[in-house]
């Protein structure tokens, strides 16, 4: 007799029969294989007619789910292409073409213990009502200091991962939404780790510029249905418009960049260093550590960039476009926490940060669906996922340049209102190391 | 352990290792002034610390500092400053901001502030400072518990050790104590181990389930809440396999050992000196027992016994010689803990092993193996006289074997005076076996003196000499015992028994007993 057990992340195969994918344990004397090849291994064990005792999952009882949903004619083509896929597989859509909605139904379908793996606690939230409103089901958390187990659970990938060994036998069928984050070294153990045979990945940017990607089809499986923003727009989604402003620095804070500046420029001529790629800077930063020459060319380069950042200039800039769009919902996105506070400061615009409160963060989203805030300024934590909806205008103050960032910028004011035109306006200080950052993403 | 951004660290070829603050008057010099900073900082803002140390034009690695100031941080009660709830003030200012138009001009902005305080009651100034009061950087030091600069050296070392483990695939160590409680910190963990002999002793190697298809990093935190426990050991080694994340992957060496290392870790006196009971019952048989003077050494938690594939460390073990019994105190349990612990203290072969259970937790399964273990029952305290009857027992009939072996040797005798405890340690027999042989046997040129055996020569040596000395007159035994001591004899008394002297006693003092001849 063959048992199959769950045992913290990895199925163990006991009854001394070797299976596919599985390995001979010598630790503690029995077959163990990872838990994402549970079905395969199953499978194996039937087709060989062996006699075996399944105990490797262990799900909460889950009651008959139903939802309202309607699905739109591409949103039913994704979802016949992931069940024909053998319940395996990536769906691409643009931001705010309703790939929740296409997940609700595919709950729904296969009406078994489901884990959705979201990258923030807003996007958390946000799924965790869709779920509740839609099945009328208390609906279980994992994040945010929340810990819950429901037949249908939500959690973020740090939970996710560092629950794998409790959670791993849990769940049937898991979503992960914004499956771009997945093929990392940890998180992909995320998919190693829970048994659930049947995988869907969300997201509106497949490829990742390390490659990872390429990792997708083993853990989640690979892309069934794809459509780009242009296949969308106008119909499903607004139309939108591109701009970029060039704002001069003032004559001070120009002086103050260039003097920075050059510090660090000619410490990289003197020591024959070009910072091209991510990495190169890694290496910069590596030297600071020991040389004081490297670190004082860091601390001007931070200087510079501080002053450009910060720079008057361009908040003056933000204050026109603000006096202009003052029927429209509008978002300020940038890069760096203290220039969030400085113009939640100056013009008494709600500001979102990892390290707003979460009771907080929940309120002004509330109030800006509402309309009693029409405007707010945040940091990374709102570039993906979160629902916003009738938000038109985004401003881009500092961004990375990656071109990730950009589109899922632009998803967020993108969700389809009548007679609404989307605007994406990023602002940038004239011939500065940022004109270059902005550059990049439009490779 | 602190943030992978500070740690520093060397690599030669396939190895790695921190690199350790030296505890030098310099390091220690610029502990010192961090302490200082963070003392006279009470009262000011987390921010401004912050700048402090990051502007301190110092020539030093600035991740030693920076990574001082984290471990500083720990020791830091933050507050707020704000007035009014942060949180609140806020919501106030976003109202009437977005009802009033939101001011683009500073002007603007400080009408809107000044109607905002009014409603709520204060100043313009209040309101601005509790607006992001709770920010981290606004928030104000309140209490700082200071340490001393040589501790704060050896955590900061500590916390590098771990912090390079954090990137660690698995661990392979030795210790010699501390055992039982690394042990519940391994299953704790939900780690993995491996563990056999090696000629320094064991060597337990630990991973975690899914270490078995690819090098992952994993298990990296717990190995590194392993640490402590390890170097708090007399003697301990270790070695960890690091995985780097660079371009390509690479697996590296970290080999650490209390000779090298140890000084600049153990920050934290080891309590193991006094020892912790897991019960009170454990506690008391142990005070019990050892009060009793019974020639068996009796330790807590010894090493760890494998069993199978897995290590079992009793609670005490009792030695004498090469004799060695173990004891189990089976408390509280539940059916599976009782199945599980049956399970393992069946593989044990070759071991000697008691069991002591509480009647009054119905020891079903423990009775069936009652044949093979000794199951030793107890309400509330642990029976001393039952153990010692084994650990007799135990004794006589290792004894008796040994008696039977030592008949039929040879023995070898060169000194002039030897006593059976000498012996038996160079026999490898217990000292009542040997007592029993020497009663038996007769060596050739000896004489036997209760469990000593001497020459006849030495004895006529050391005669020859109290003769003469006693013709000079009085002798007290203080004196004899030296002149038979200074002639390389021992156990003065029997001597002189022997050779027909008496000692008269005339109070206690040995200086006014007198030696006399037998008549």
């Amino acid at each position: 007799m063959i048992l199959l057990r769950y045992d913290r992340g990895s199925l163990l195969i006991q009854g001394e029969v070797g299976t596919p994918y599985a390995q001979w344990d010598p630790r503690i004397g029995a077959f163990r294989a990872m838990a994402i090849y549970y079905s395969e291994i199953l499978s194996y064990l039937k087709r060989s007619q062996m006699v075996y005792r399944d105990e490797a999952t262990n799900p909460p009882p889950i009651s008959k789910l139903s939802c309202r949903v309607e699905l739109r004619p591409y949103q039913k083509a994704a979802l016949n292409a992931w069940l024909e896929a053998n319940k395996k597989g990536v769906i691409v859509l643009p931001t705010a073409a309703g790939k929740t909605y296409i997940a609700l139904k595919a709950i729904e379908k296969l009406n078994v213990a489901t884990l959705v793996v979201v990258p923030t606690l807003d996007i958390l939230d946000q799924w965790r009502q869709h779920l509740s409103t839609q099945f009328g089901v208390e609906v279980g958390v994992y994040g945010g200091g929340e810990d819950k187990l429901m037949p249908i659970t939500v959690s973020t990938y740090d939970s996710a991962y560092i629950r794998a060994e409790q959670l791993g036998d849990k769940f049937m069928f898991i979503i992960f939404d914004e499956v771009h984050h997945l093929p990392a070294p940890s998180y992909s153990q995320i998919a190693e780790m829970y048994i659930a045979p049947y995988r869907m990945g969300l997201t509106a940017t497949y490829e990742r510029e390390d490659g990872g990607h390429l990792d997708l089809p083993r853990l989640v499986g690979g892309r069934v249905y794809e459509l780009g923003v242009d296949a969308l727009a106008g119909k499903y989604l607004s139309p939108y418009t591109y701009e970029k402003v060039l704002v001069n620095l003032t004559p001070e804070e120009q002086r103050l960049y260039e003097e920075e500046y050059s510090v660090f420029k000619s410490y990289l001529r003197r020591k024959g260093m070009k910072l091209r790629s991510p990495e190169d800077f890694k290496r910069f930063i590596i030297r600071t550590g020991g040389d004081p020459a490297a670190r004082e060319a860091l601390l001007s380069r931070n200087r510079a960039l501080k002053t450009v950042l910060n720079s008057e200039a361009k908040i003056k800039a933000l204050g026109e476009f603000l006096k202009v769009y003052t029927e429209e919902k509008v978002l300020v996105f940038t890069r760096y926490n203290q220039l969030v506070f400085n113009i939640s400061r100056r013009f008494f615009i709600p500001a979102i940060t990892y390290k707003t409160p979460r009771e907080e963060r929940k309120e002004i989203l509330e109030k800006f669906k509402a309309g009693e805030y029409r405007a707010i300024v945040t940091s990374q934590v709102l570039d993906e996922g979160v629902d916003v909806p009738d938000a038109s205008v985004a401003f881009i103050l500092s961004g990375t340049g990656s071109s990730r960032e950009y589109t899922q910028r632009l998803g967020r004011i993108l969700r389809k209102r009548k007679g609404k035109q989307a605007k994406l306006i990023e602002i940038v200080a004239r011939e500065t190391v940022e004109t270059r950052i902005s550059q990049r993403r439009h490779r | 352990m602190l943030p992978s951004n500070l740690l520093i660290t060397r690599r030669w070829r396939d190895r790695i290792r921190p690199v350790y603050a030296q505890l030098s008057k310099e390091n220690l010099e610029v502990a010192k002034l961090l302490i200082k900073i963070y003392r006279d900082y009470v009262g000011k803002k987390k921010g401004k610390i912050n700048e402090v140390v990051d502007g301190l034009e110092l020539n030093f690695d600035h991740r030693y500092l920076r990574g001082l100031s984290v471990l500083l941080d720990r020791r830091c009660q933050f507050e707020s400053k704000a007035v009014i709830d942060p949180v609140k003030a806020r919501r106030q200012v976003f109202k009437i901001a977005h009802e009033e138009g939101l001011p683009i001009t500073q002007k603007a902005r400080l009408v809107l502030l000044f109607q905002v305080a009014t409603l709520l009651g204060v100043t313009v100034k209040d309101l601005e400072v509790s607006l992001y009061g709770d920010l981290d950087e606004e928030l104000i030091l309140k209490n700082f518990v200071s340490i001393d600069p040589e501790a704060l050296v050896k955590q900061y070392n500590l916390s590098l050790t771990q912090t390079l483990l954090f990137h660690s695939t698995e661990l392979t160590f030795t210790v010699i104590e501390n055992w039982q409680y690394i042990f519940r910190q391994i299953k704790w963990l939900g780690l993995i181990y491996t563990i056999w002999r090696s000629n320094s002793g064991y060597k337990v190697k630990v991973d975690g389930p899914t270490s078995l298809f690819k090098l992952n990093r994993r298990y990296g935190t717990s190995i590194a809440k392993l640490l402590p426990a390890i170097v708090q050991s007399q003697r301990w080694s270790l070695n960890a396999k690091i995985l780097r994340y660079r371009e390509d992957r690479m697996l590296l060496n970290l080999e650490l050992n209390n000779l090298k290392h140890g000084g600049y870790l153990k920050a934290k006196k080891t309590s193991s000196k006094t020892e912790v009971y897991d019960s009170l019952v454990e506690q008391n048989f142990a005070n019990r027992f050892k009060a009793l003077n019974t020639g068996w050494m009796l330790t807590r938690e010894p090493e760890p016994l494998p069993v199978g594939k897995q290590v079992m460390i009793p609670d005490f073990s009792f030695q004498k010689g090469d004799l060695r019994v173990y004891m189990e105190v089976v408390g509280f349990w539940t059916p599976q803990y009782l199945e599980e612990k049956v399970k393992k203290l069946n593989m044990v072969d070759d071991v000697d092993m008691i069991v002591v259970a509480d009647r009054h937790l119905a020891c079903q399964k423990l009775d069936r193996i009652g044949k093979k273990l000794n199951v030793i029952y107890y309400h509330r305290k642990v029976p001393l006289s039952p153990i010692l009857d084994y650990l007799k027992s135990k004794e006589a009939r290792l004894v008796k074997k040994q008696v039977k072996r030592l008949r039929g040797e040879e023995f070898t005798l060169q000194k002039s005076i030897i006593e059976a405890k000498e012996l038996a340690e160079k026999m490898g027999v217990l000292k009542d076996a040997m007592n029993e042989v020497l009663k038996e046997k007769e060596f050739h040129g000896y004489i036997r003196l209760g469990d000593m055996l001497i020459t006849k020569t030495k004895l006529k040596q050391i005669g020859d000499k109290l003769e003469k000395r006693l013709e000079e007159g009085e002798l007290n035994l203080v004196e004899a015992s030296d002149i038979i001591e200074n002639a390389g004899g021992r156990r003065p008394t029997s001597i002189l028994d022997t050779l027909g002297y008496k000692v008269e006693w005339y109070g206690i003092d040995p200086k006014s007993a007198k030696i006399s001849r037998k008549n």
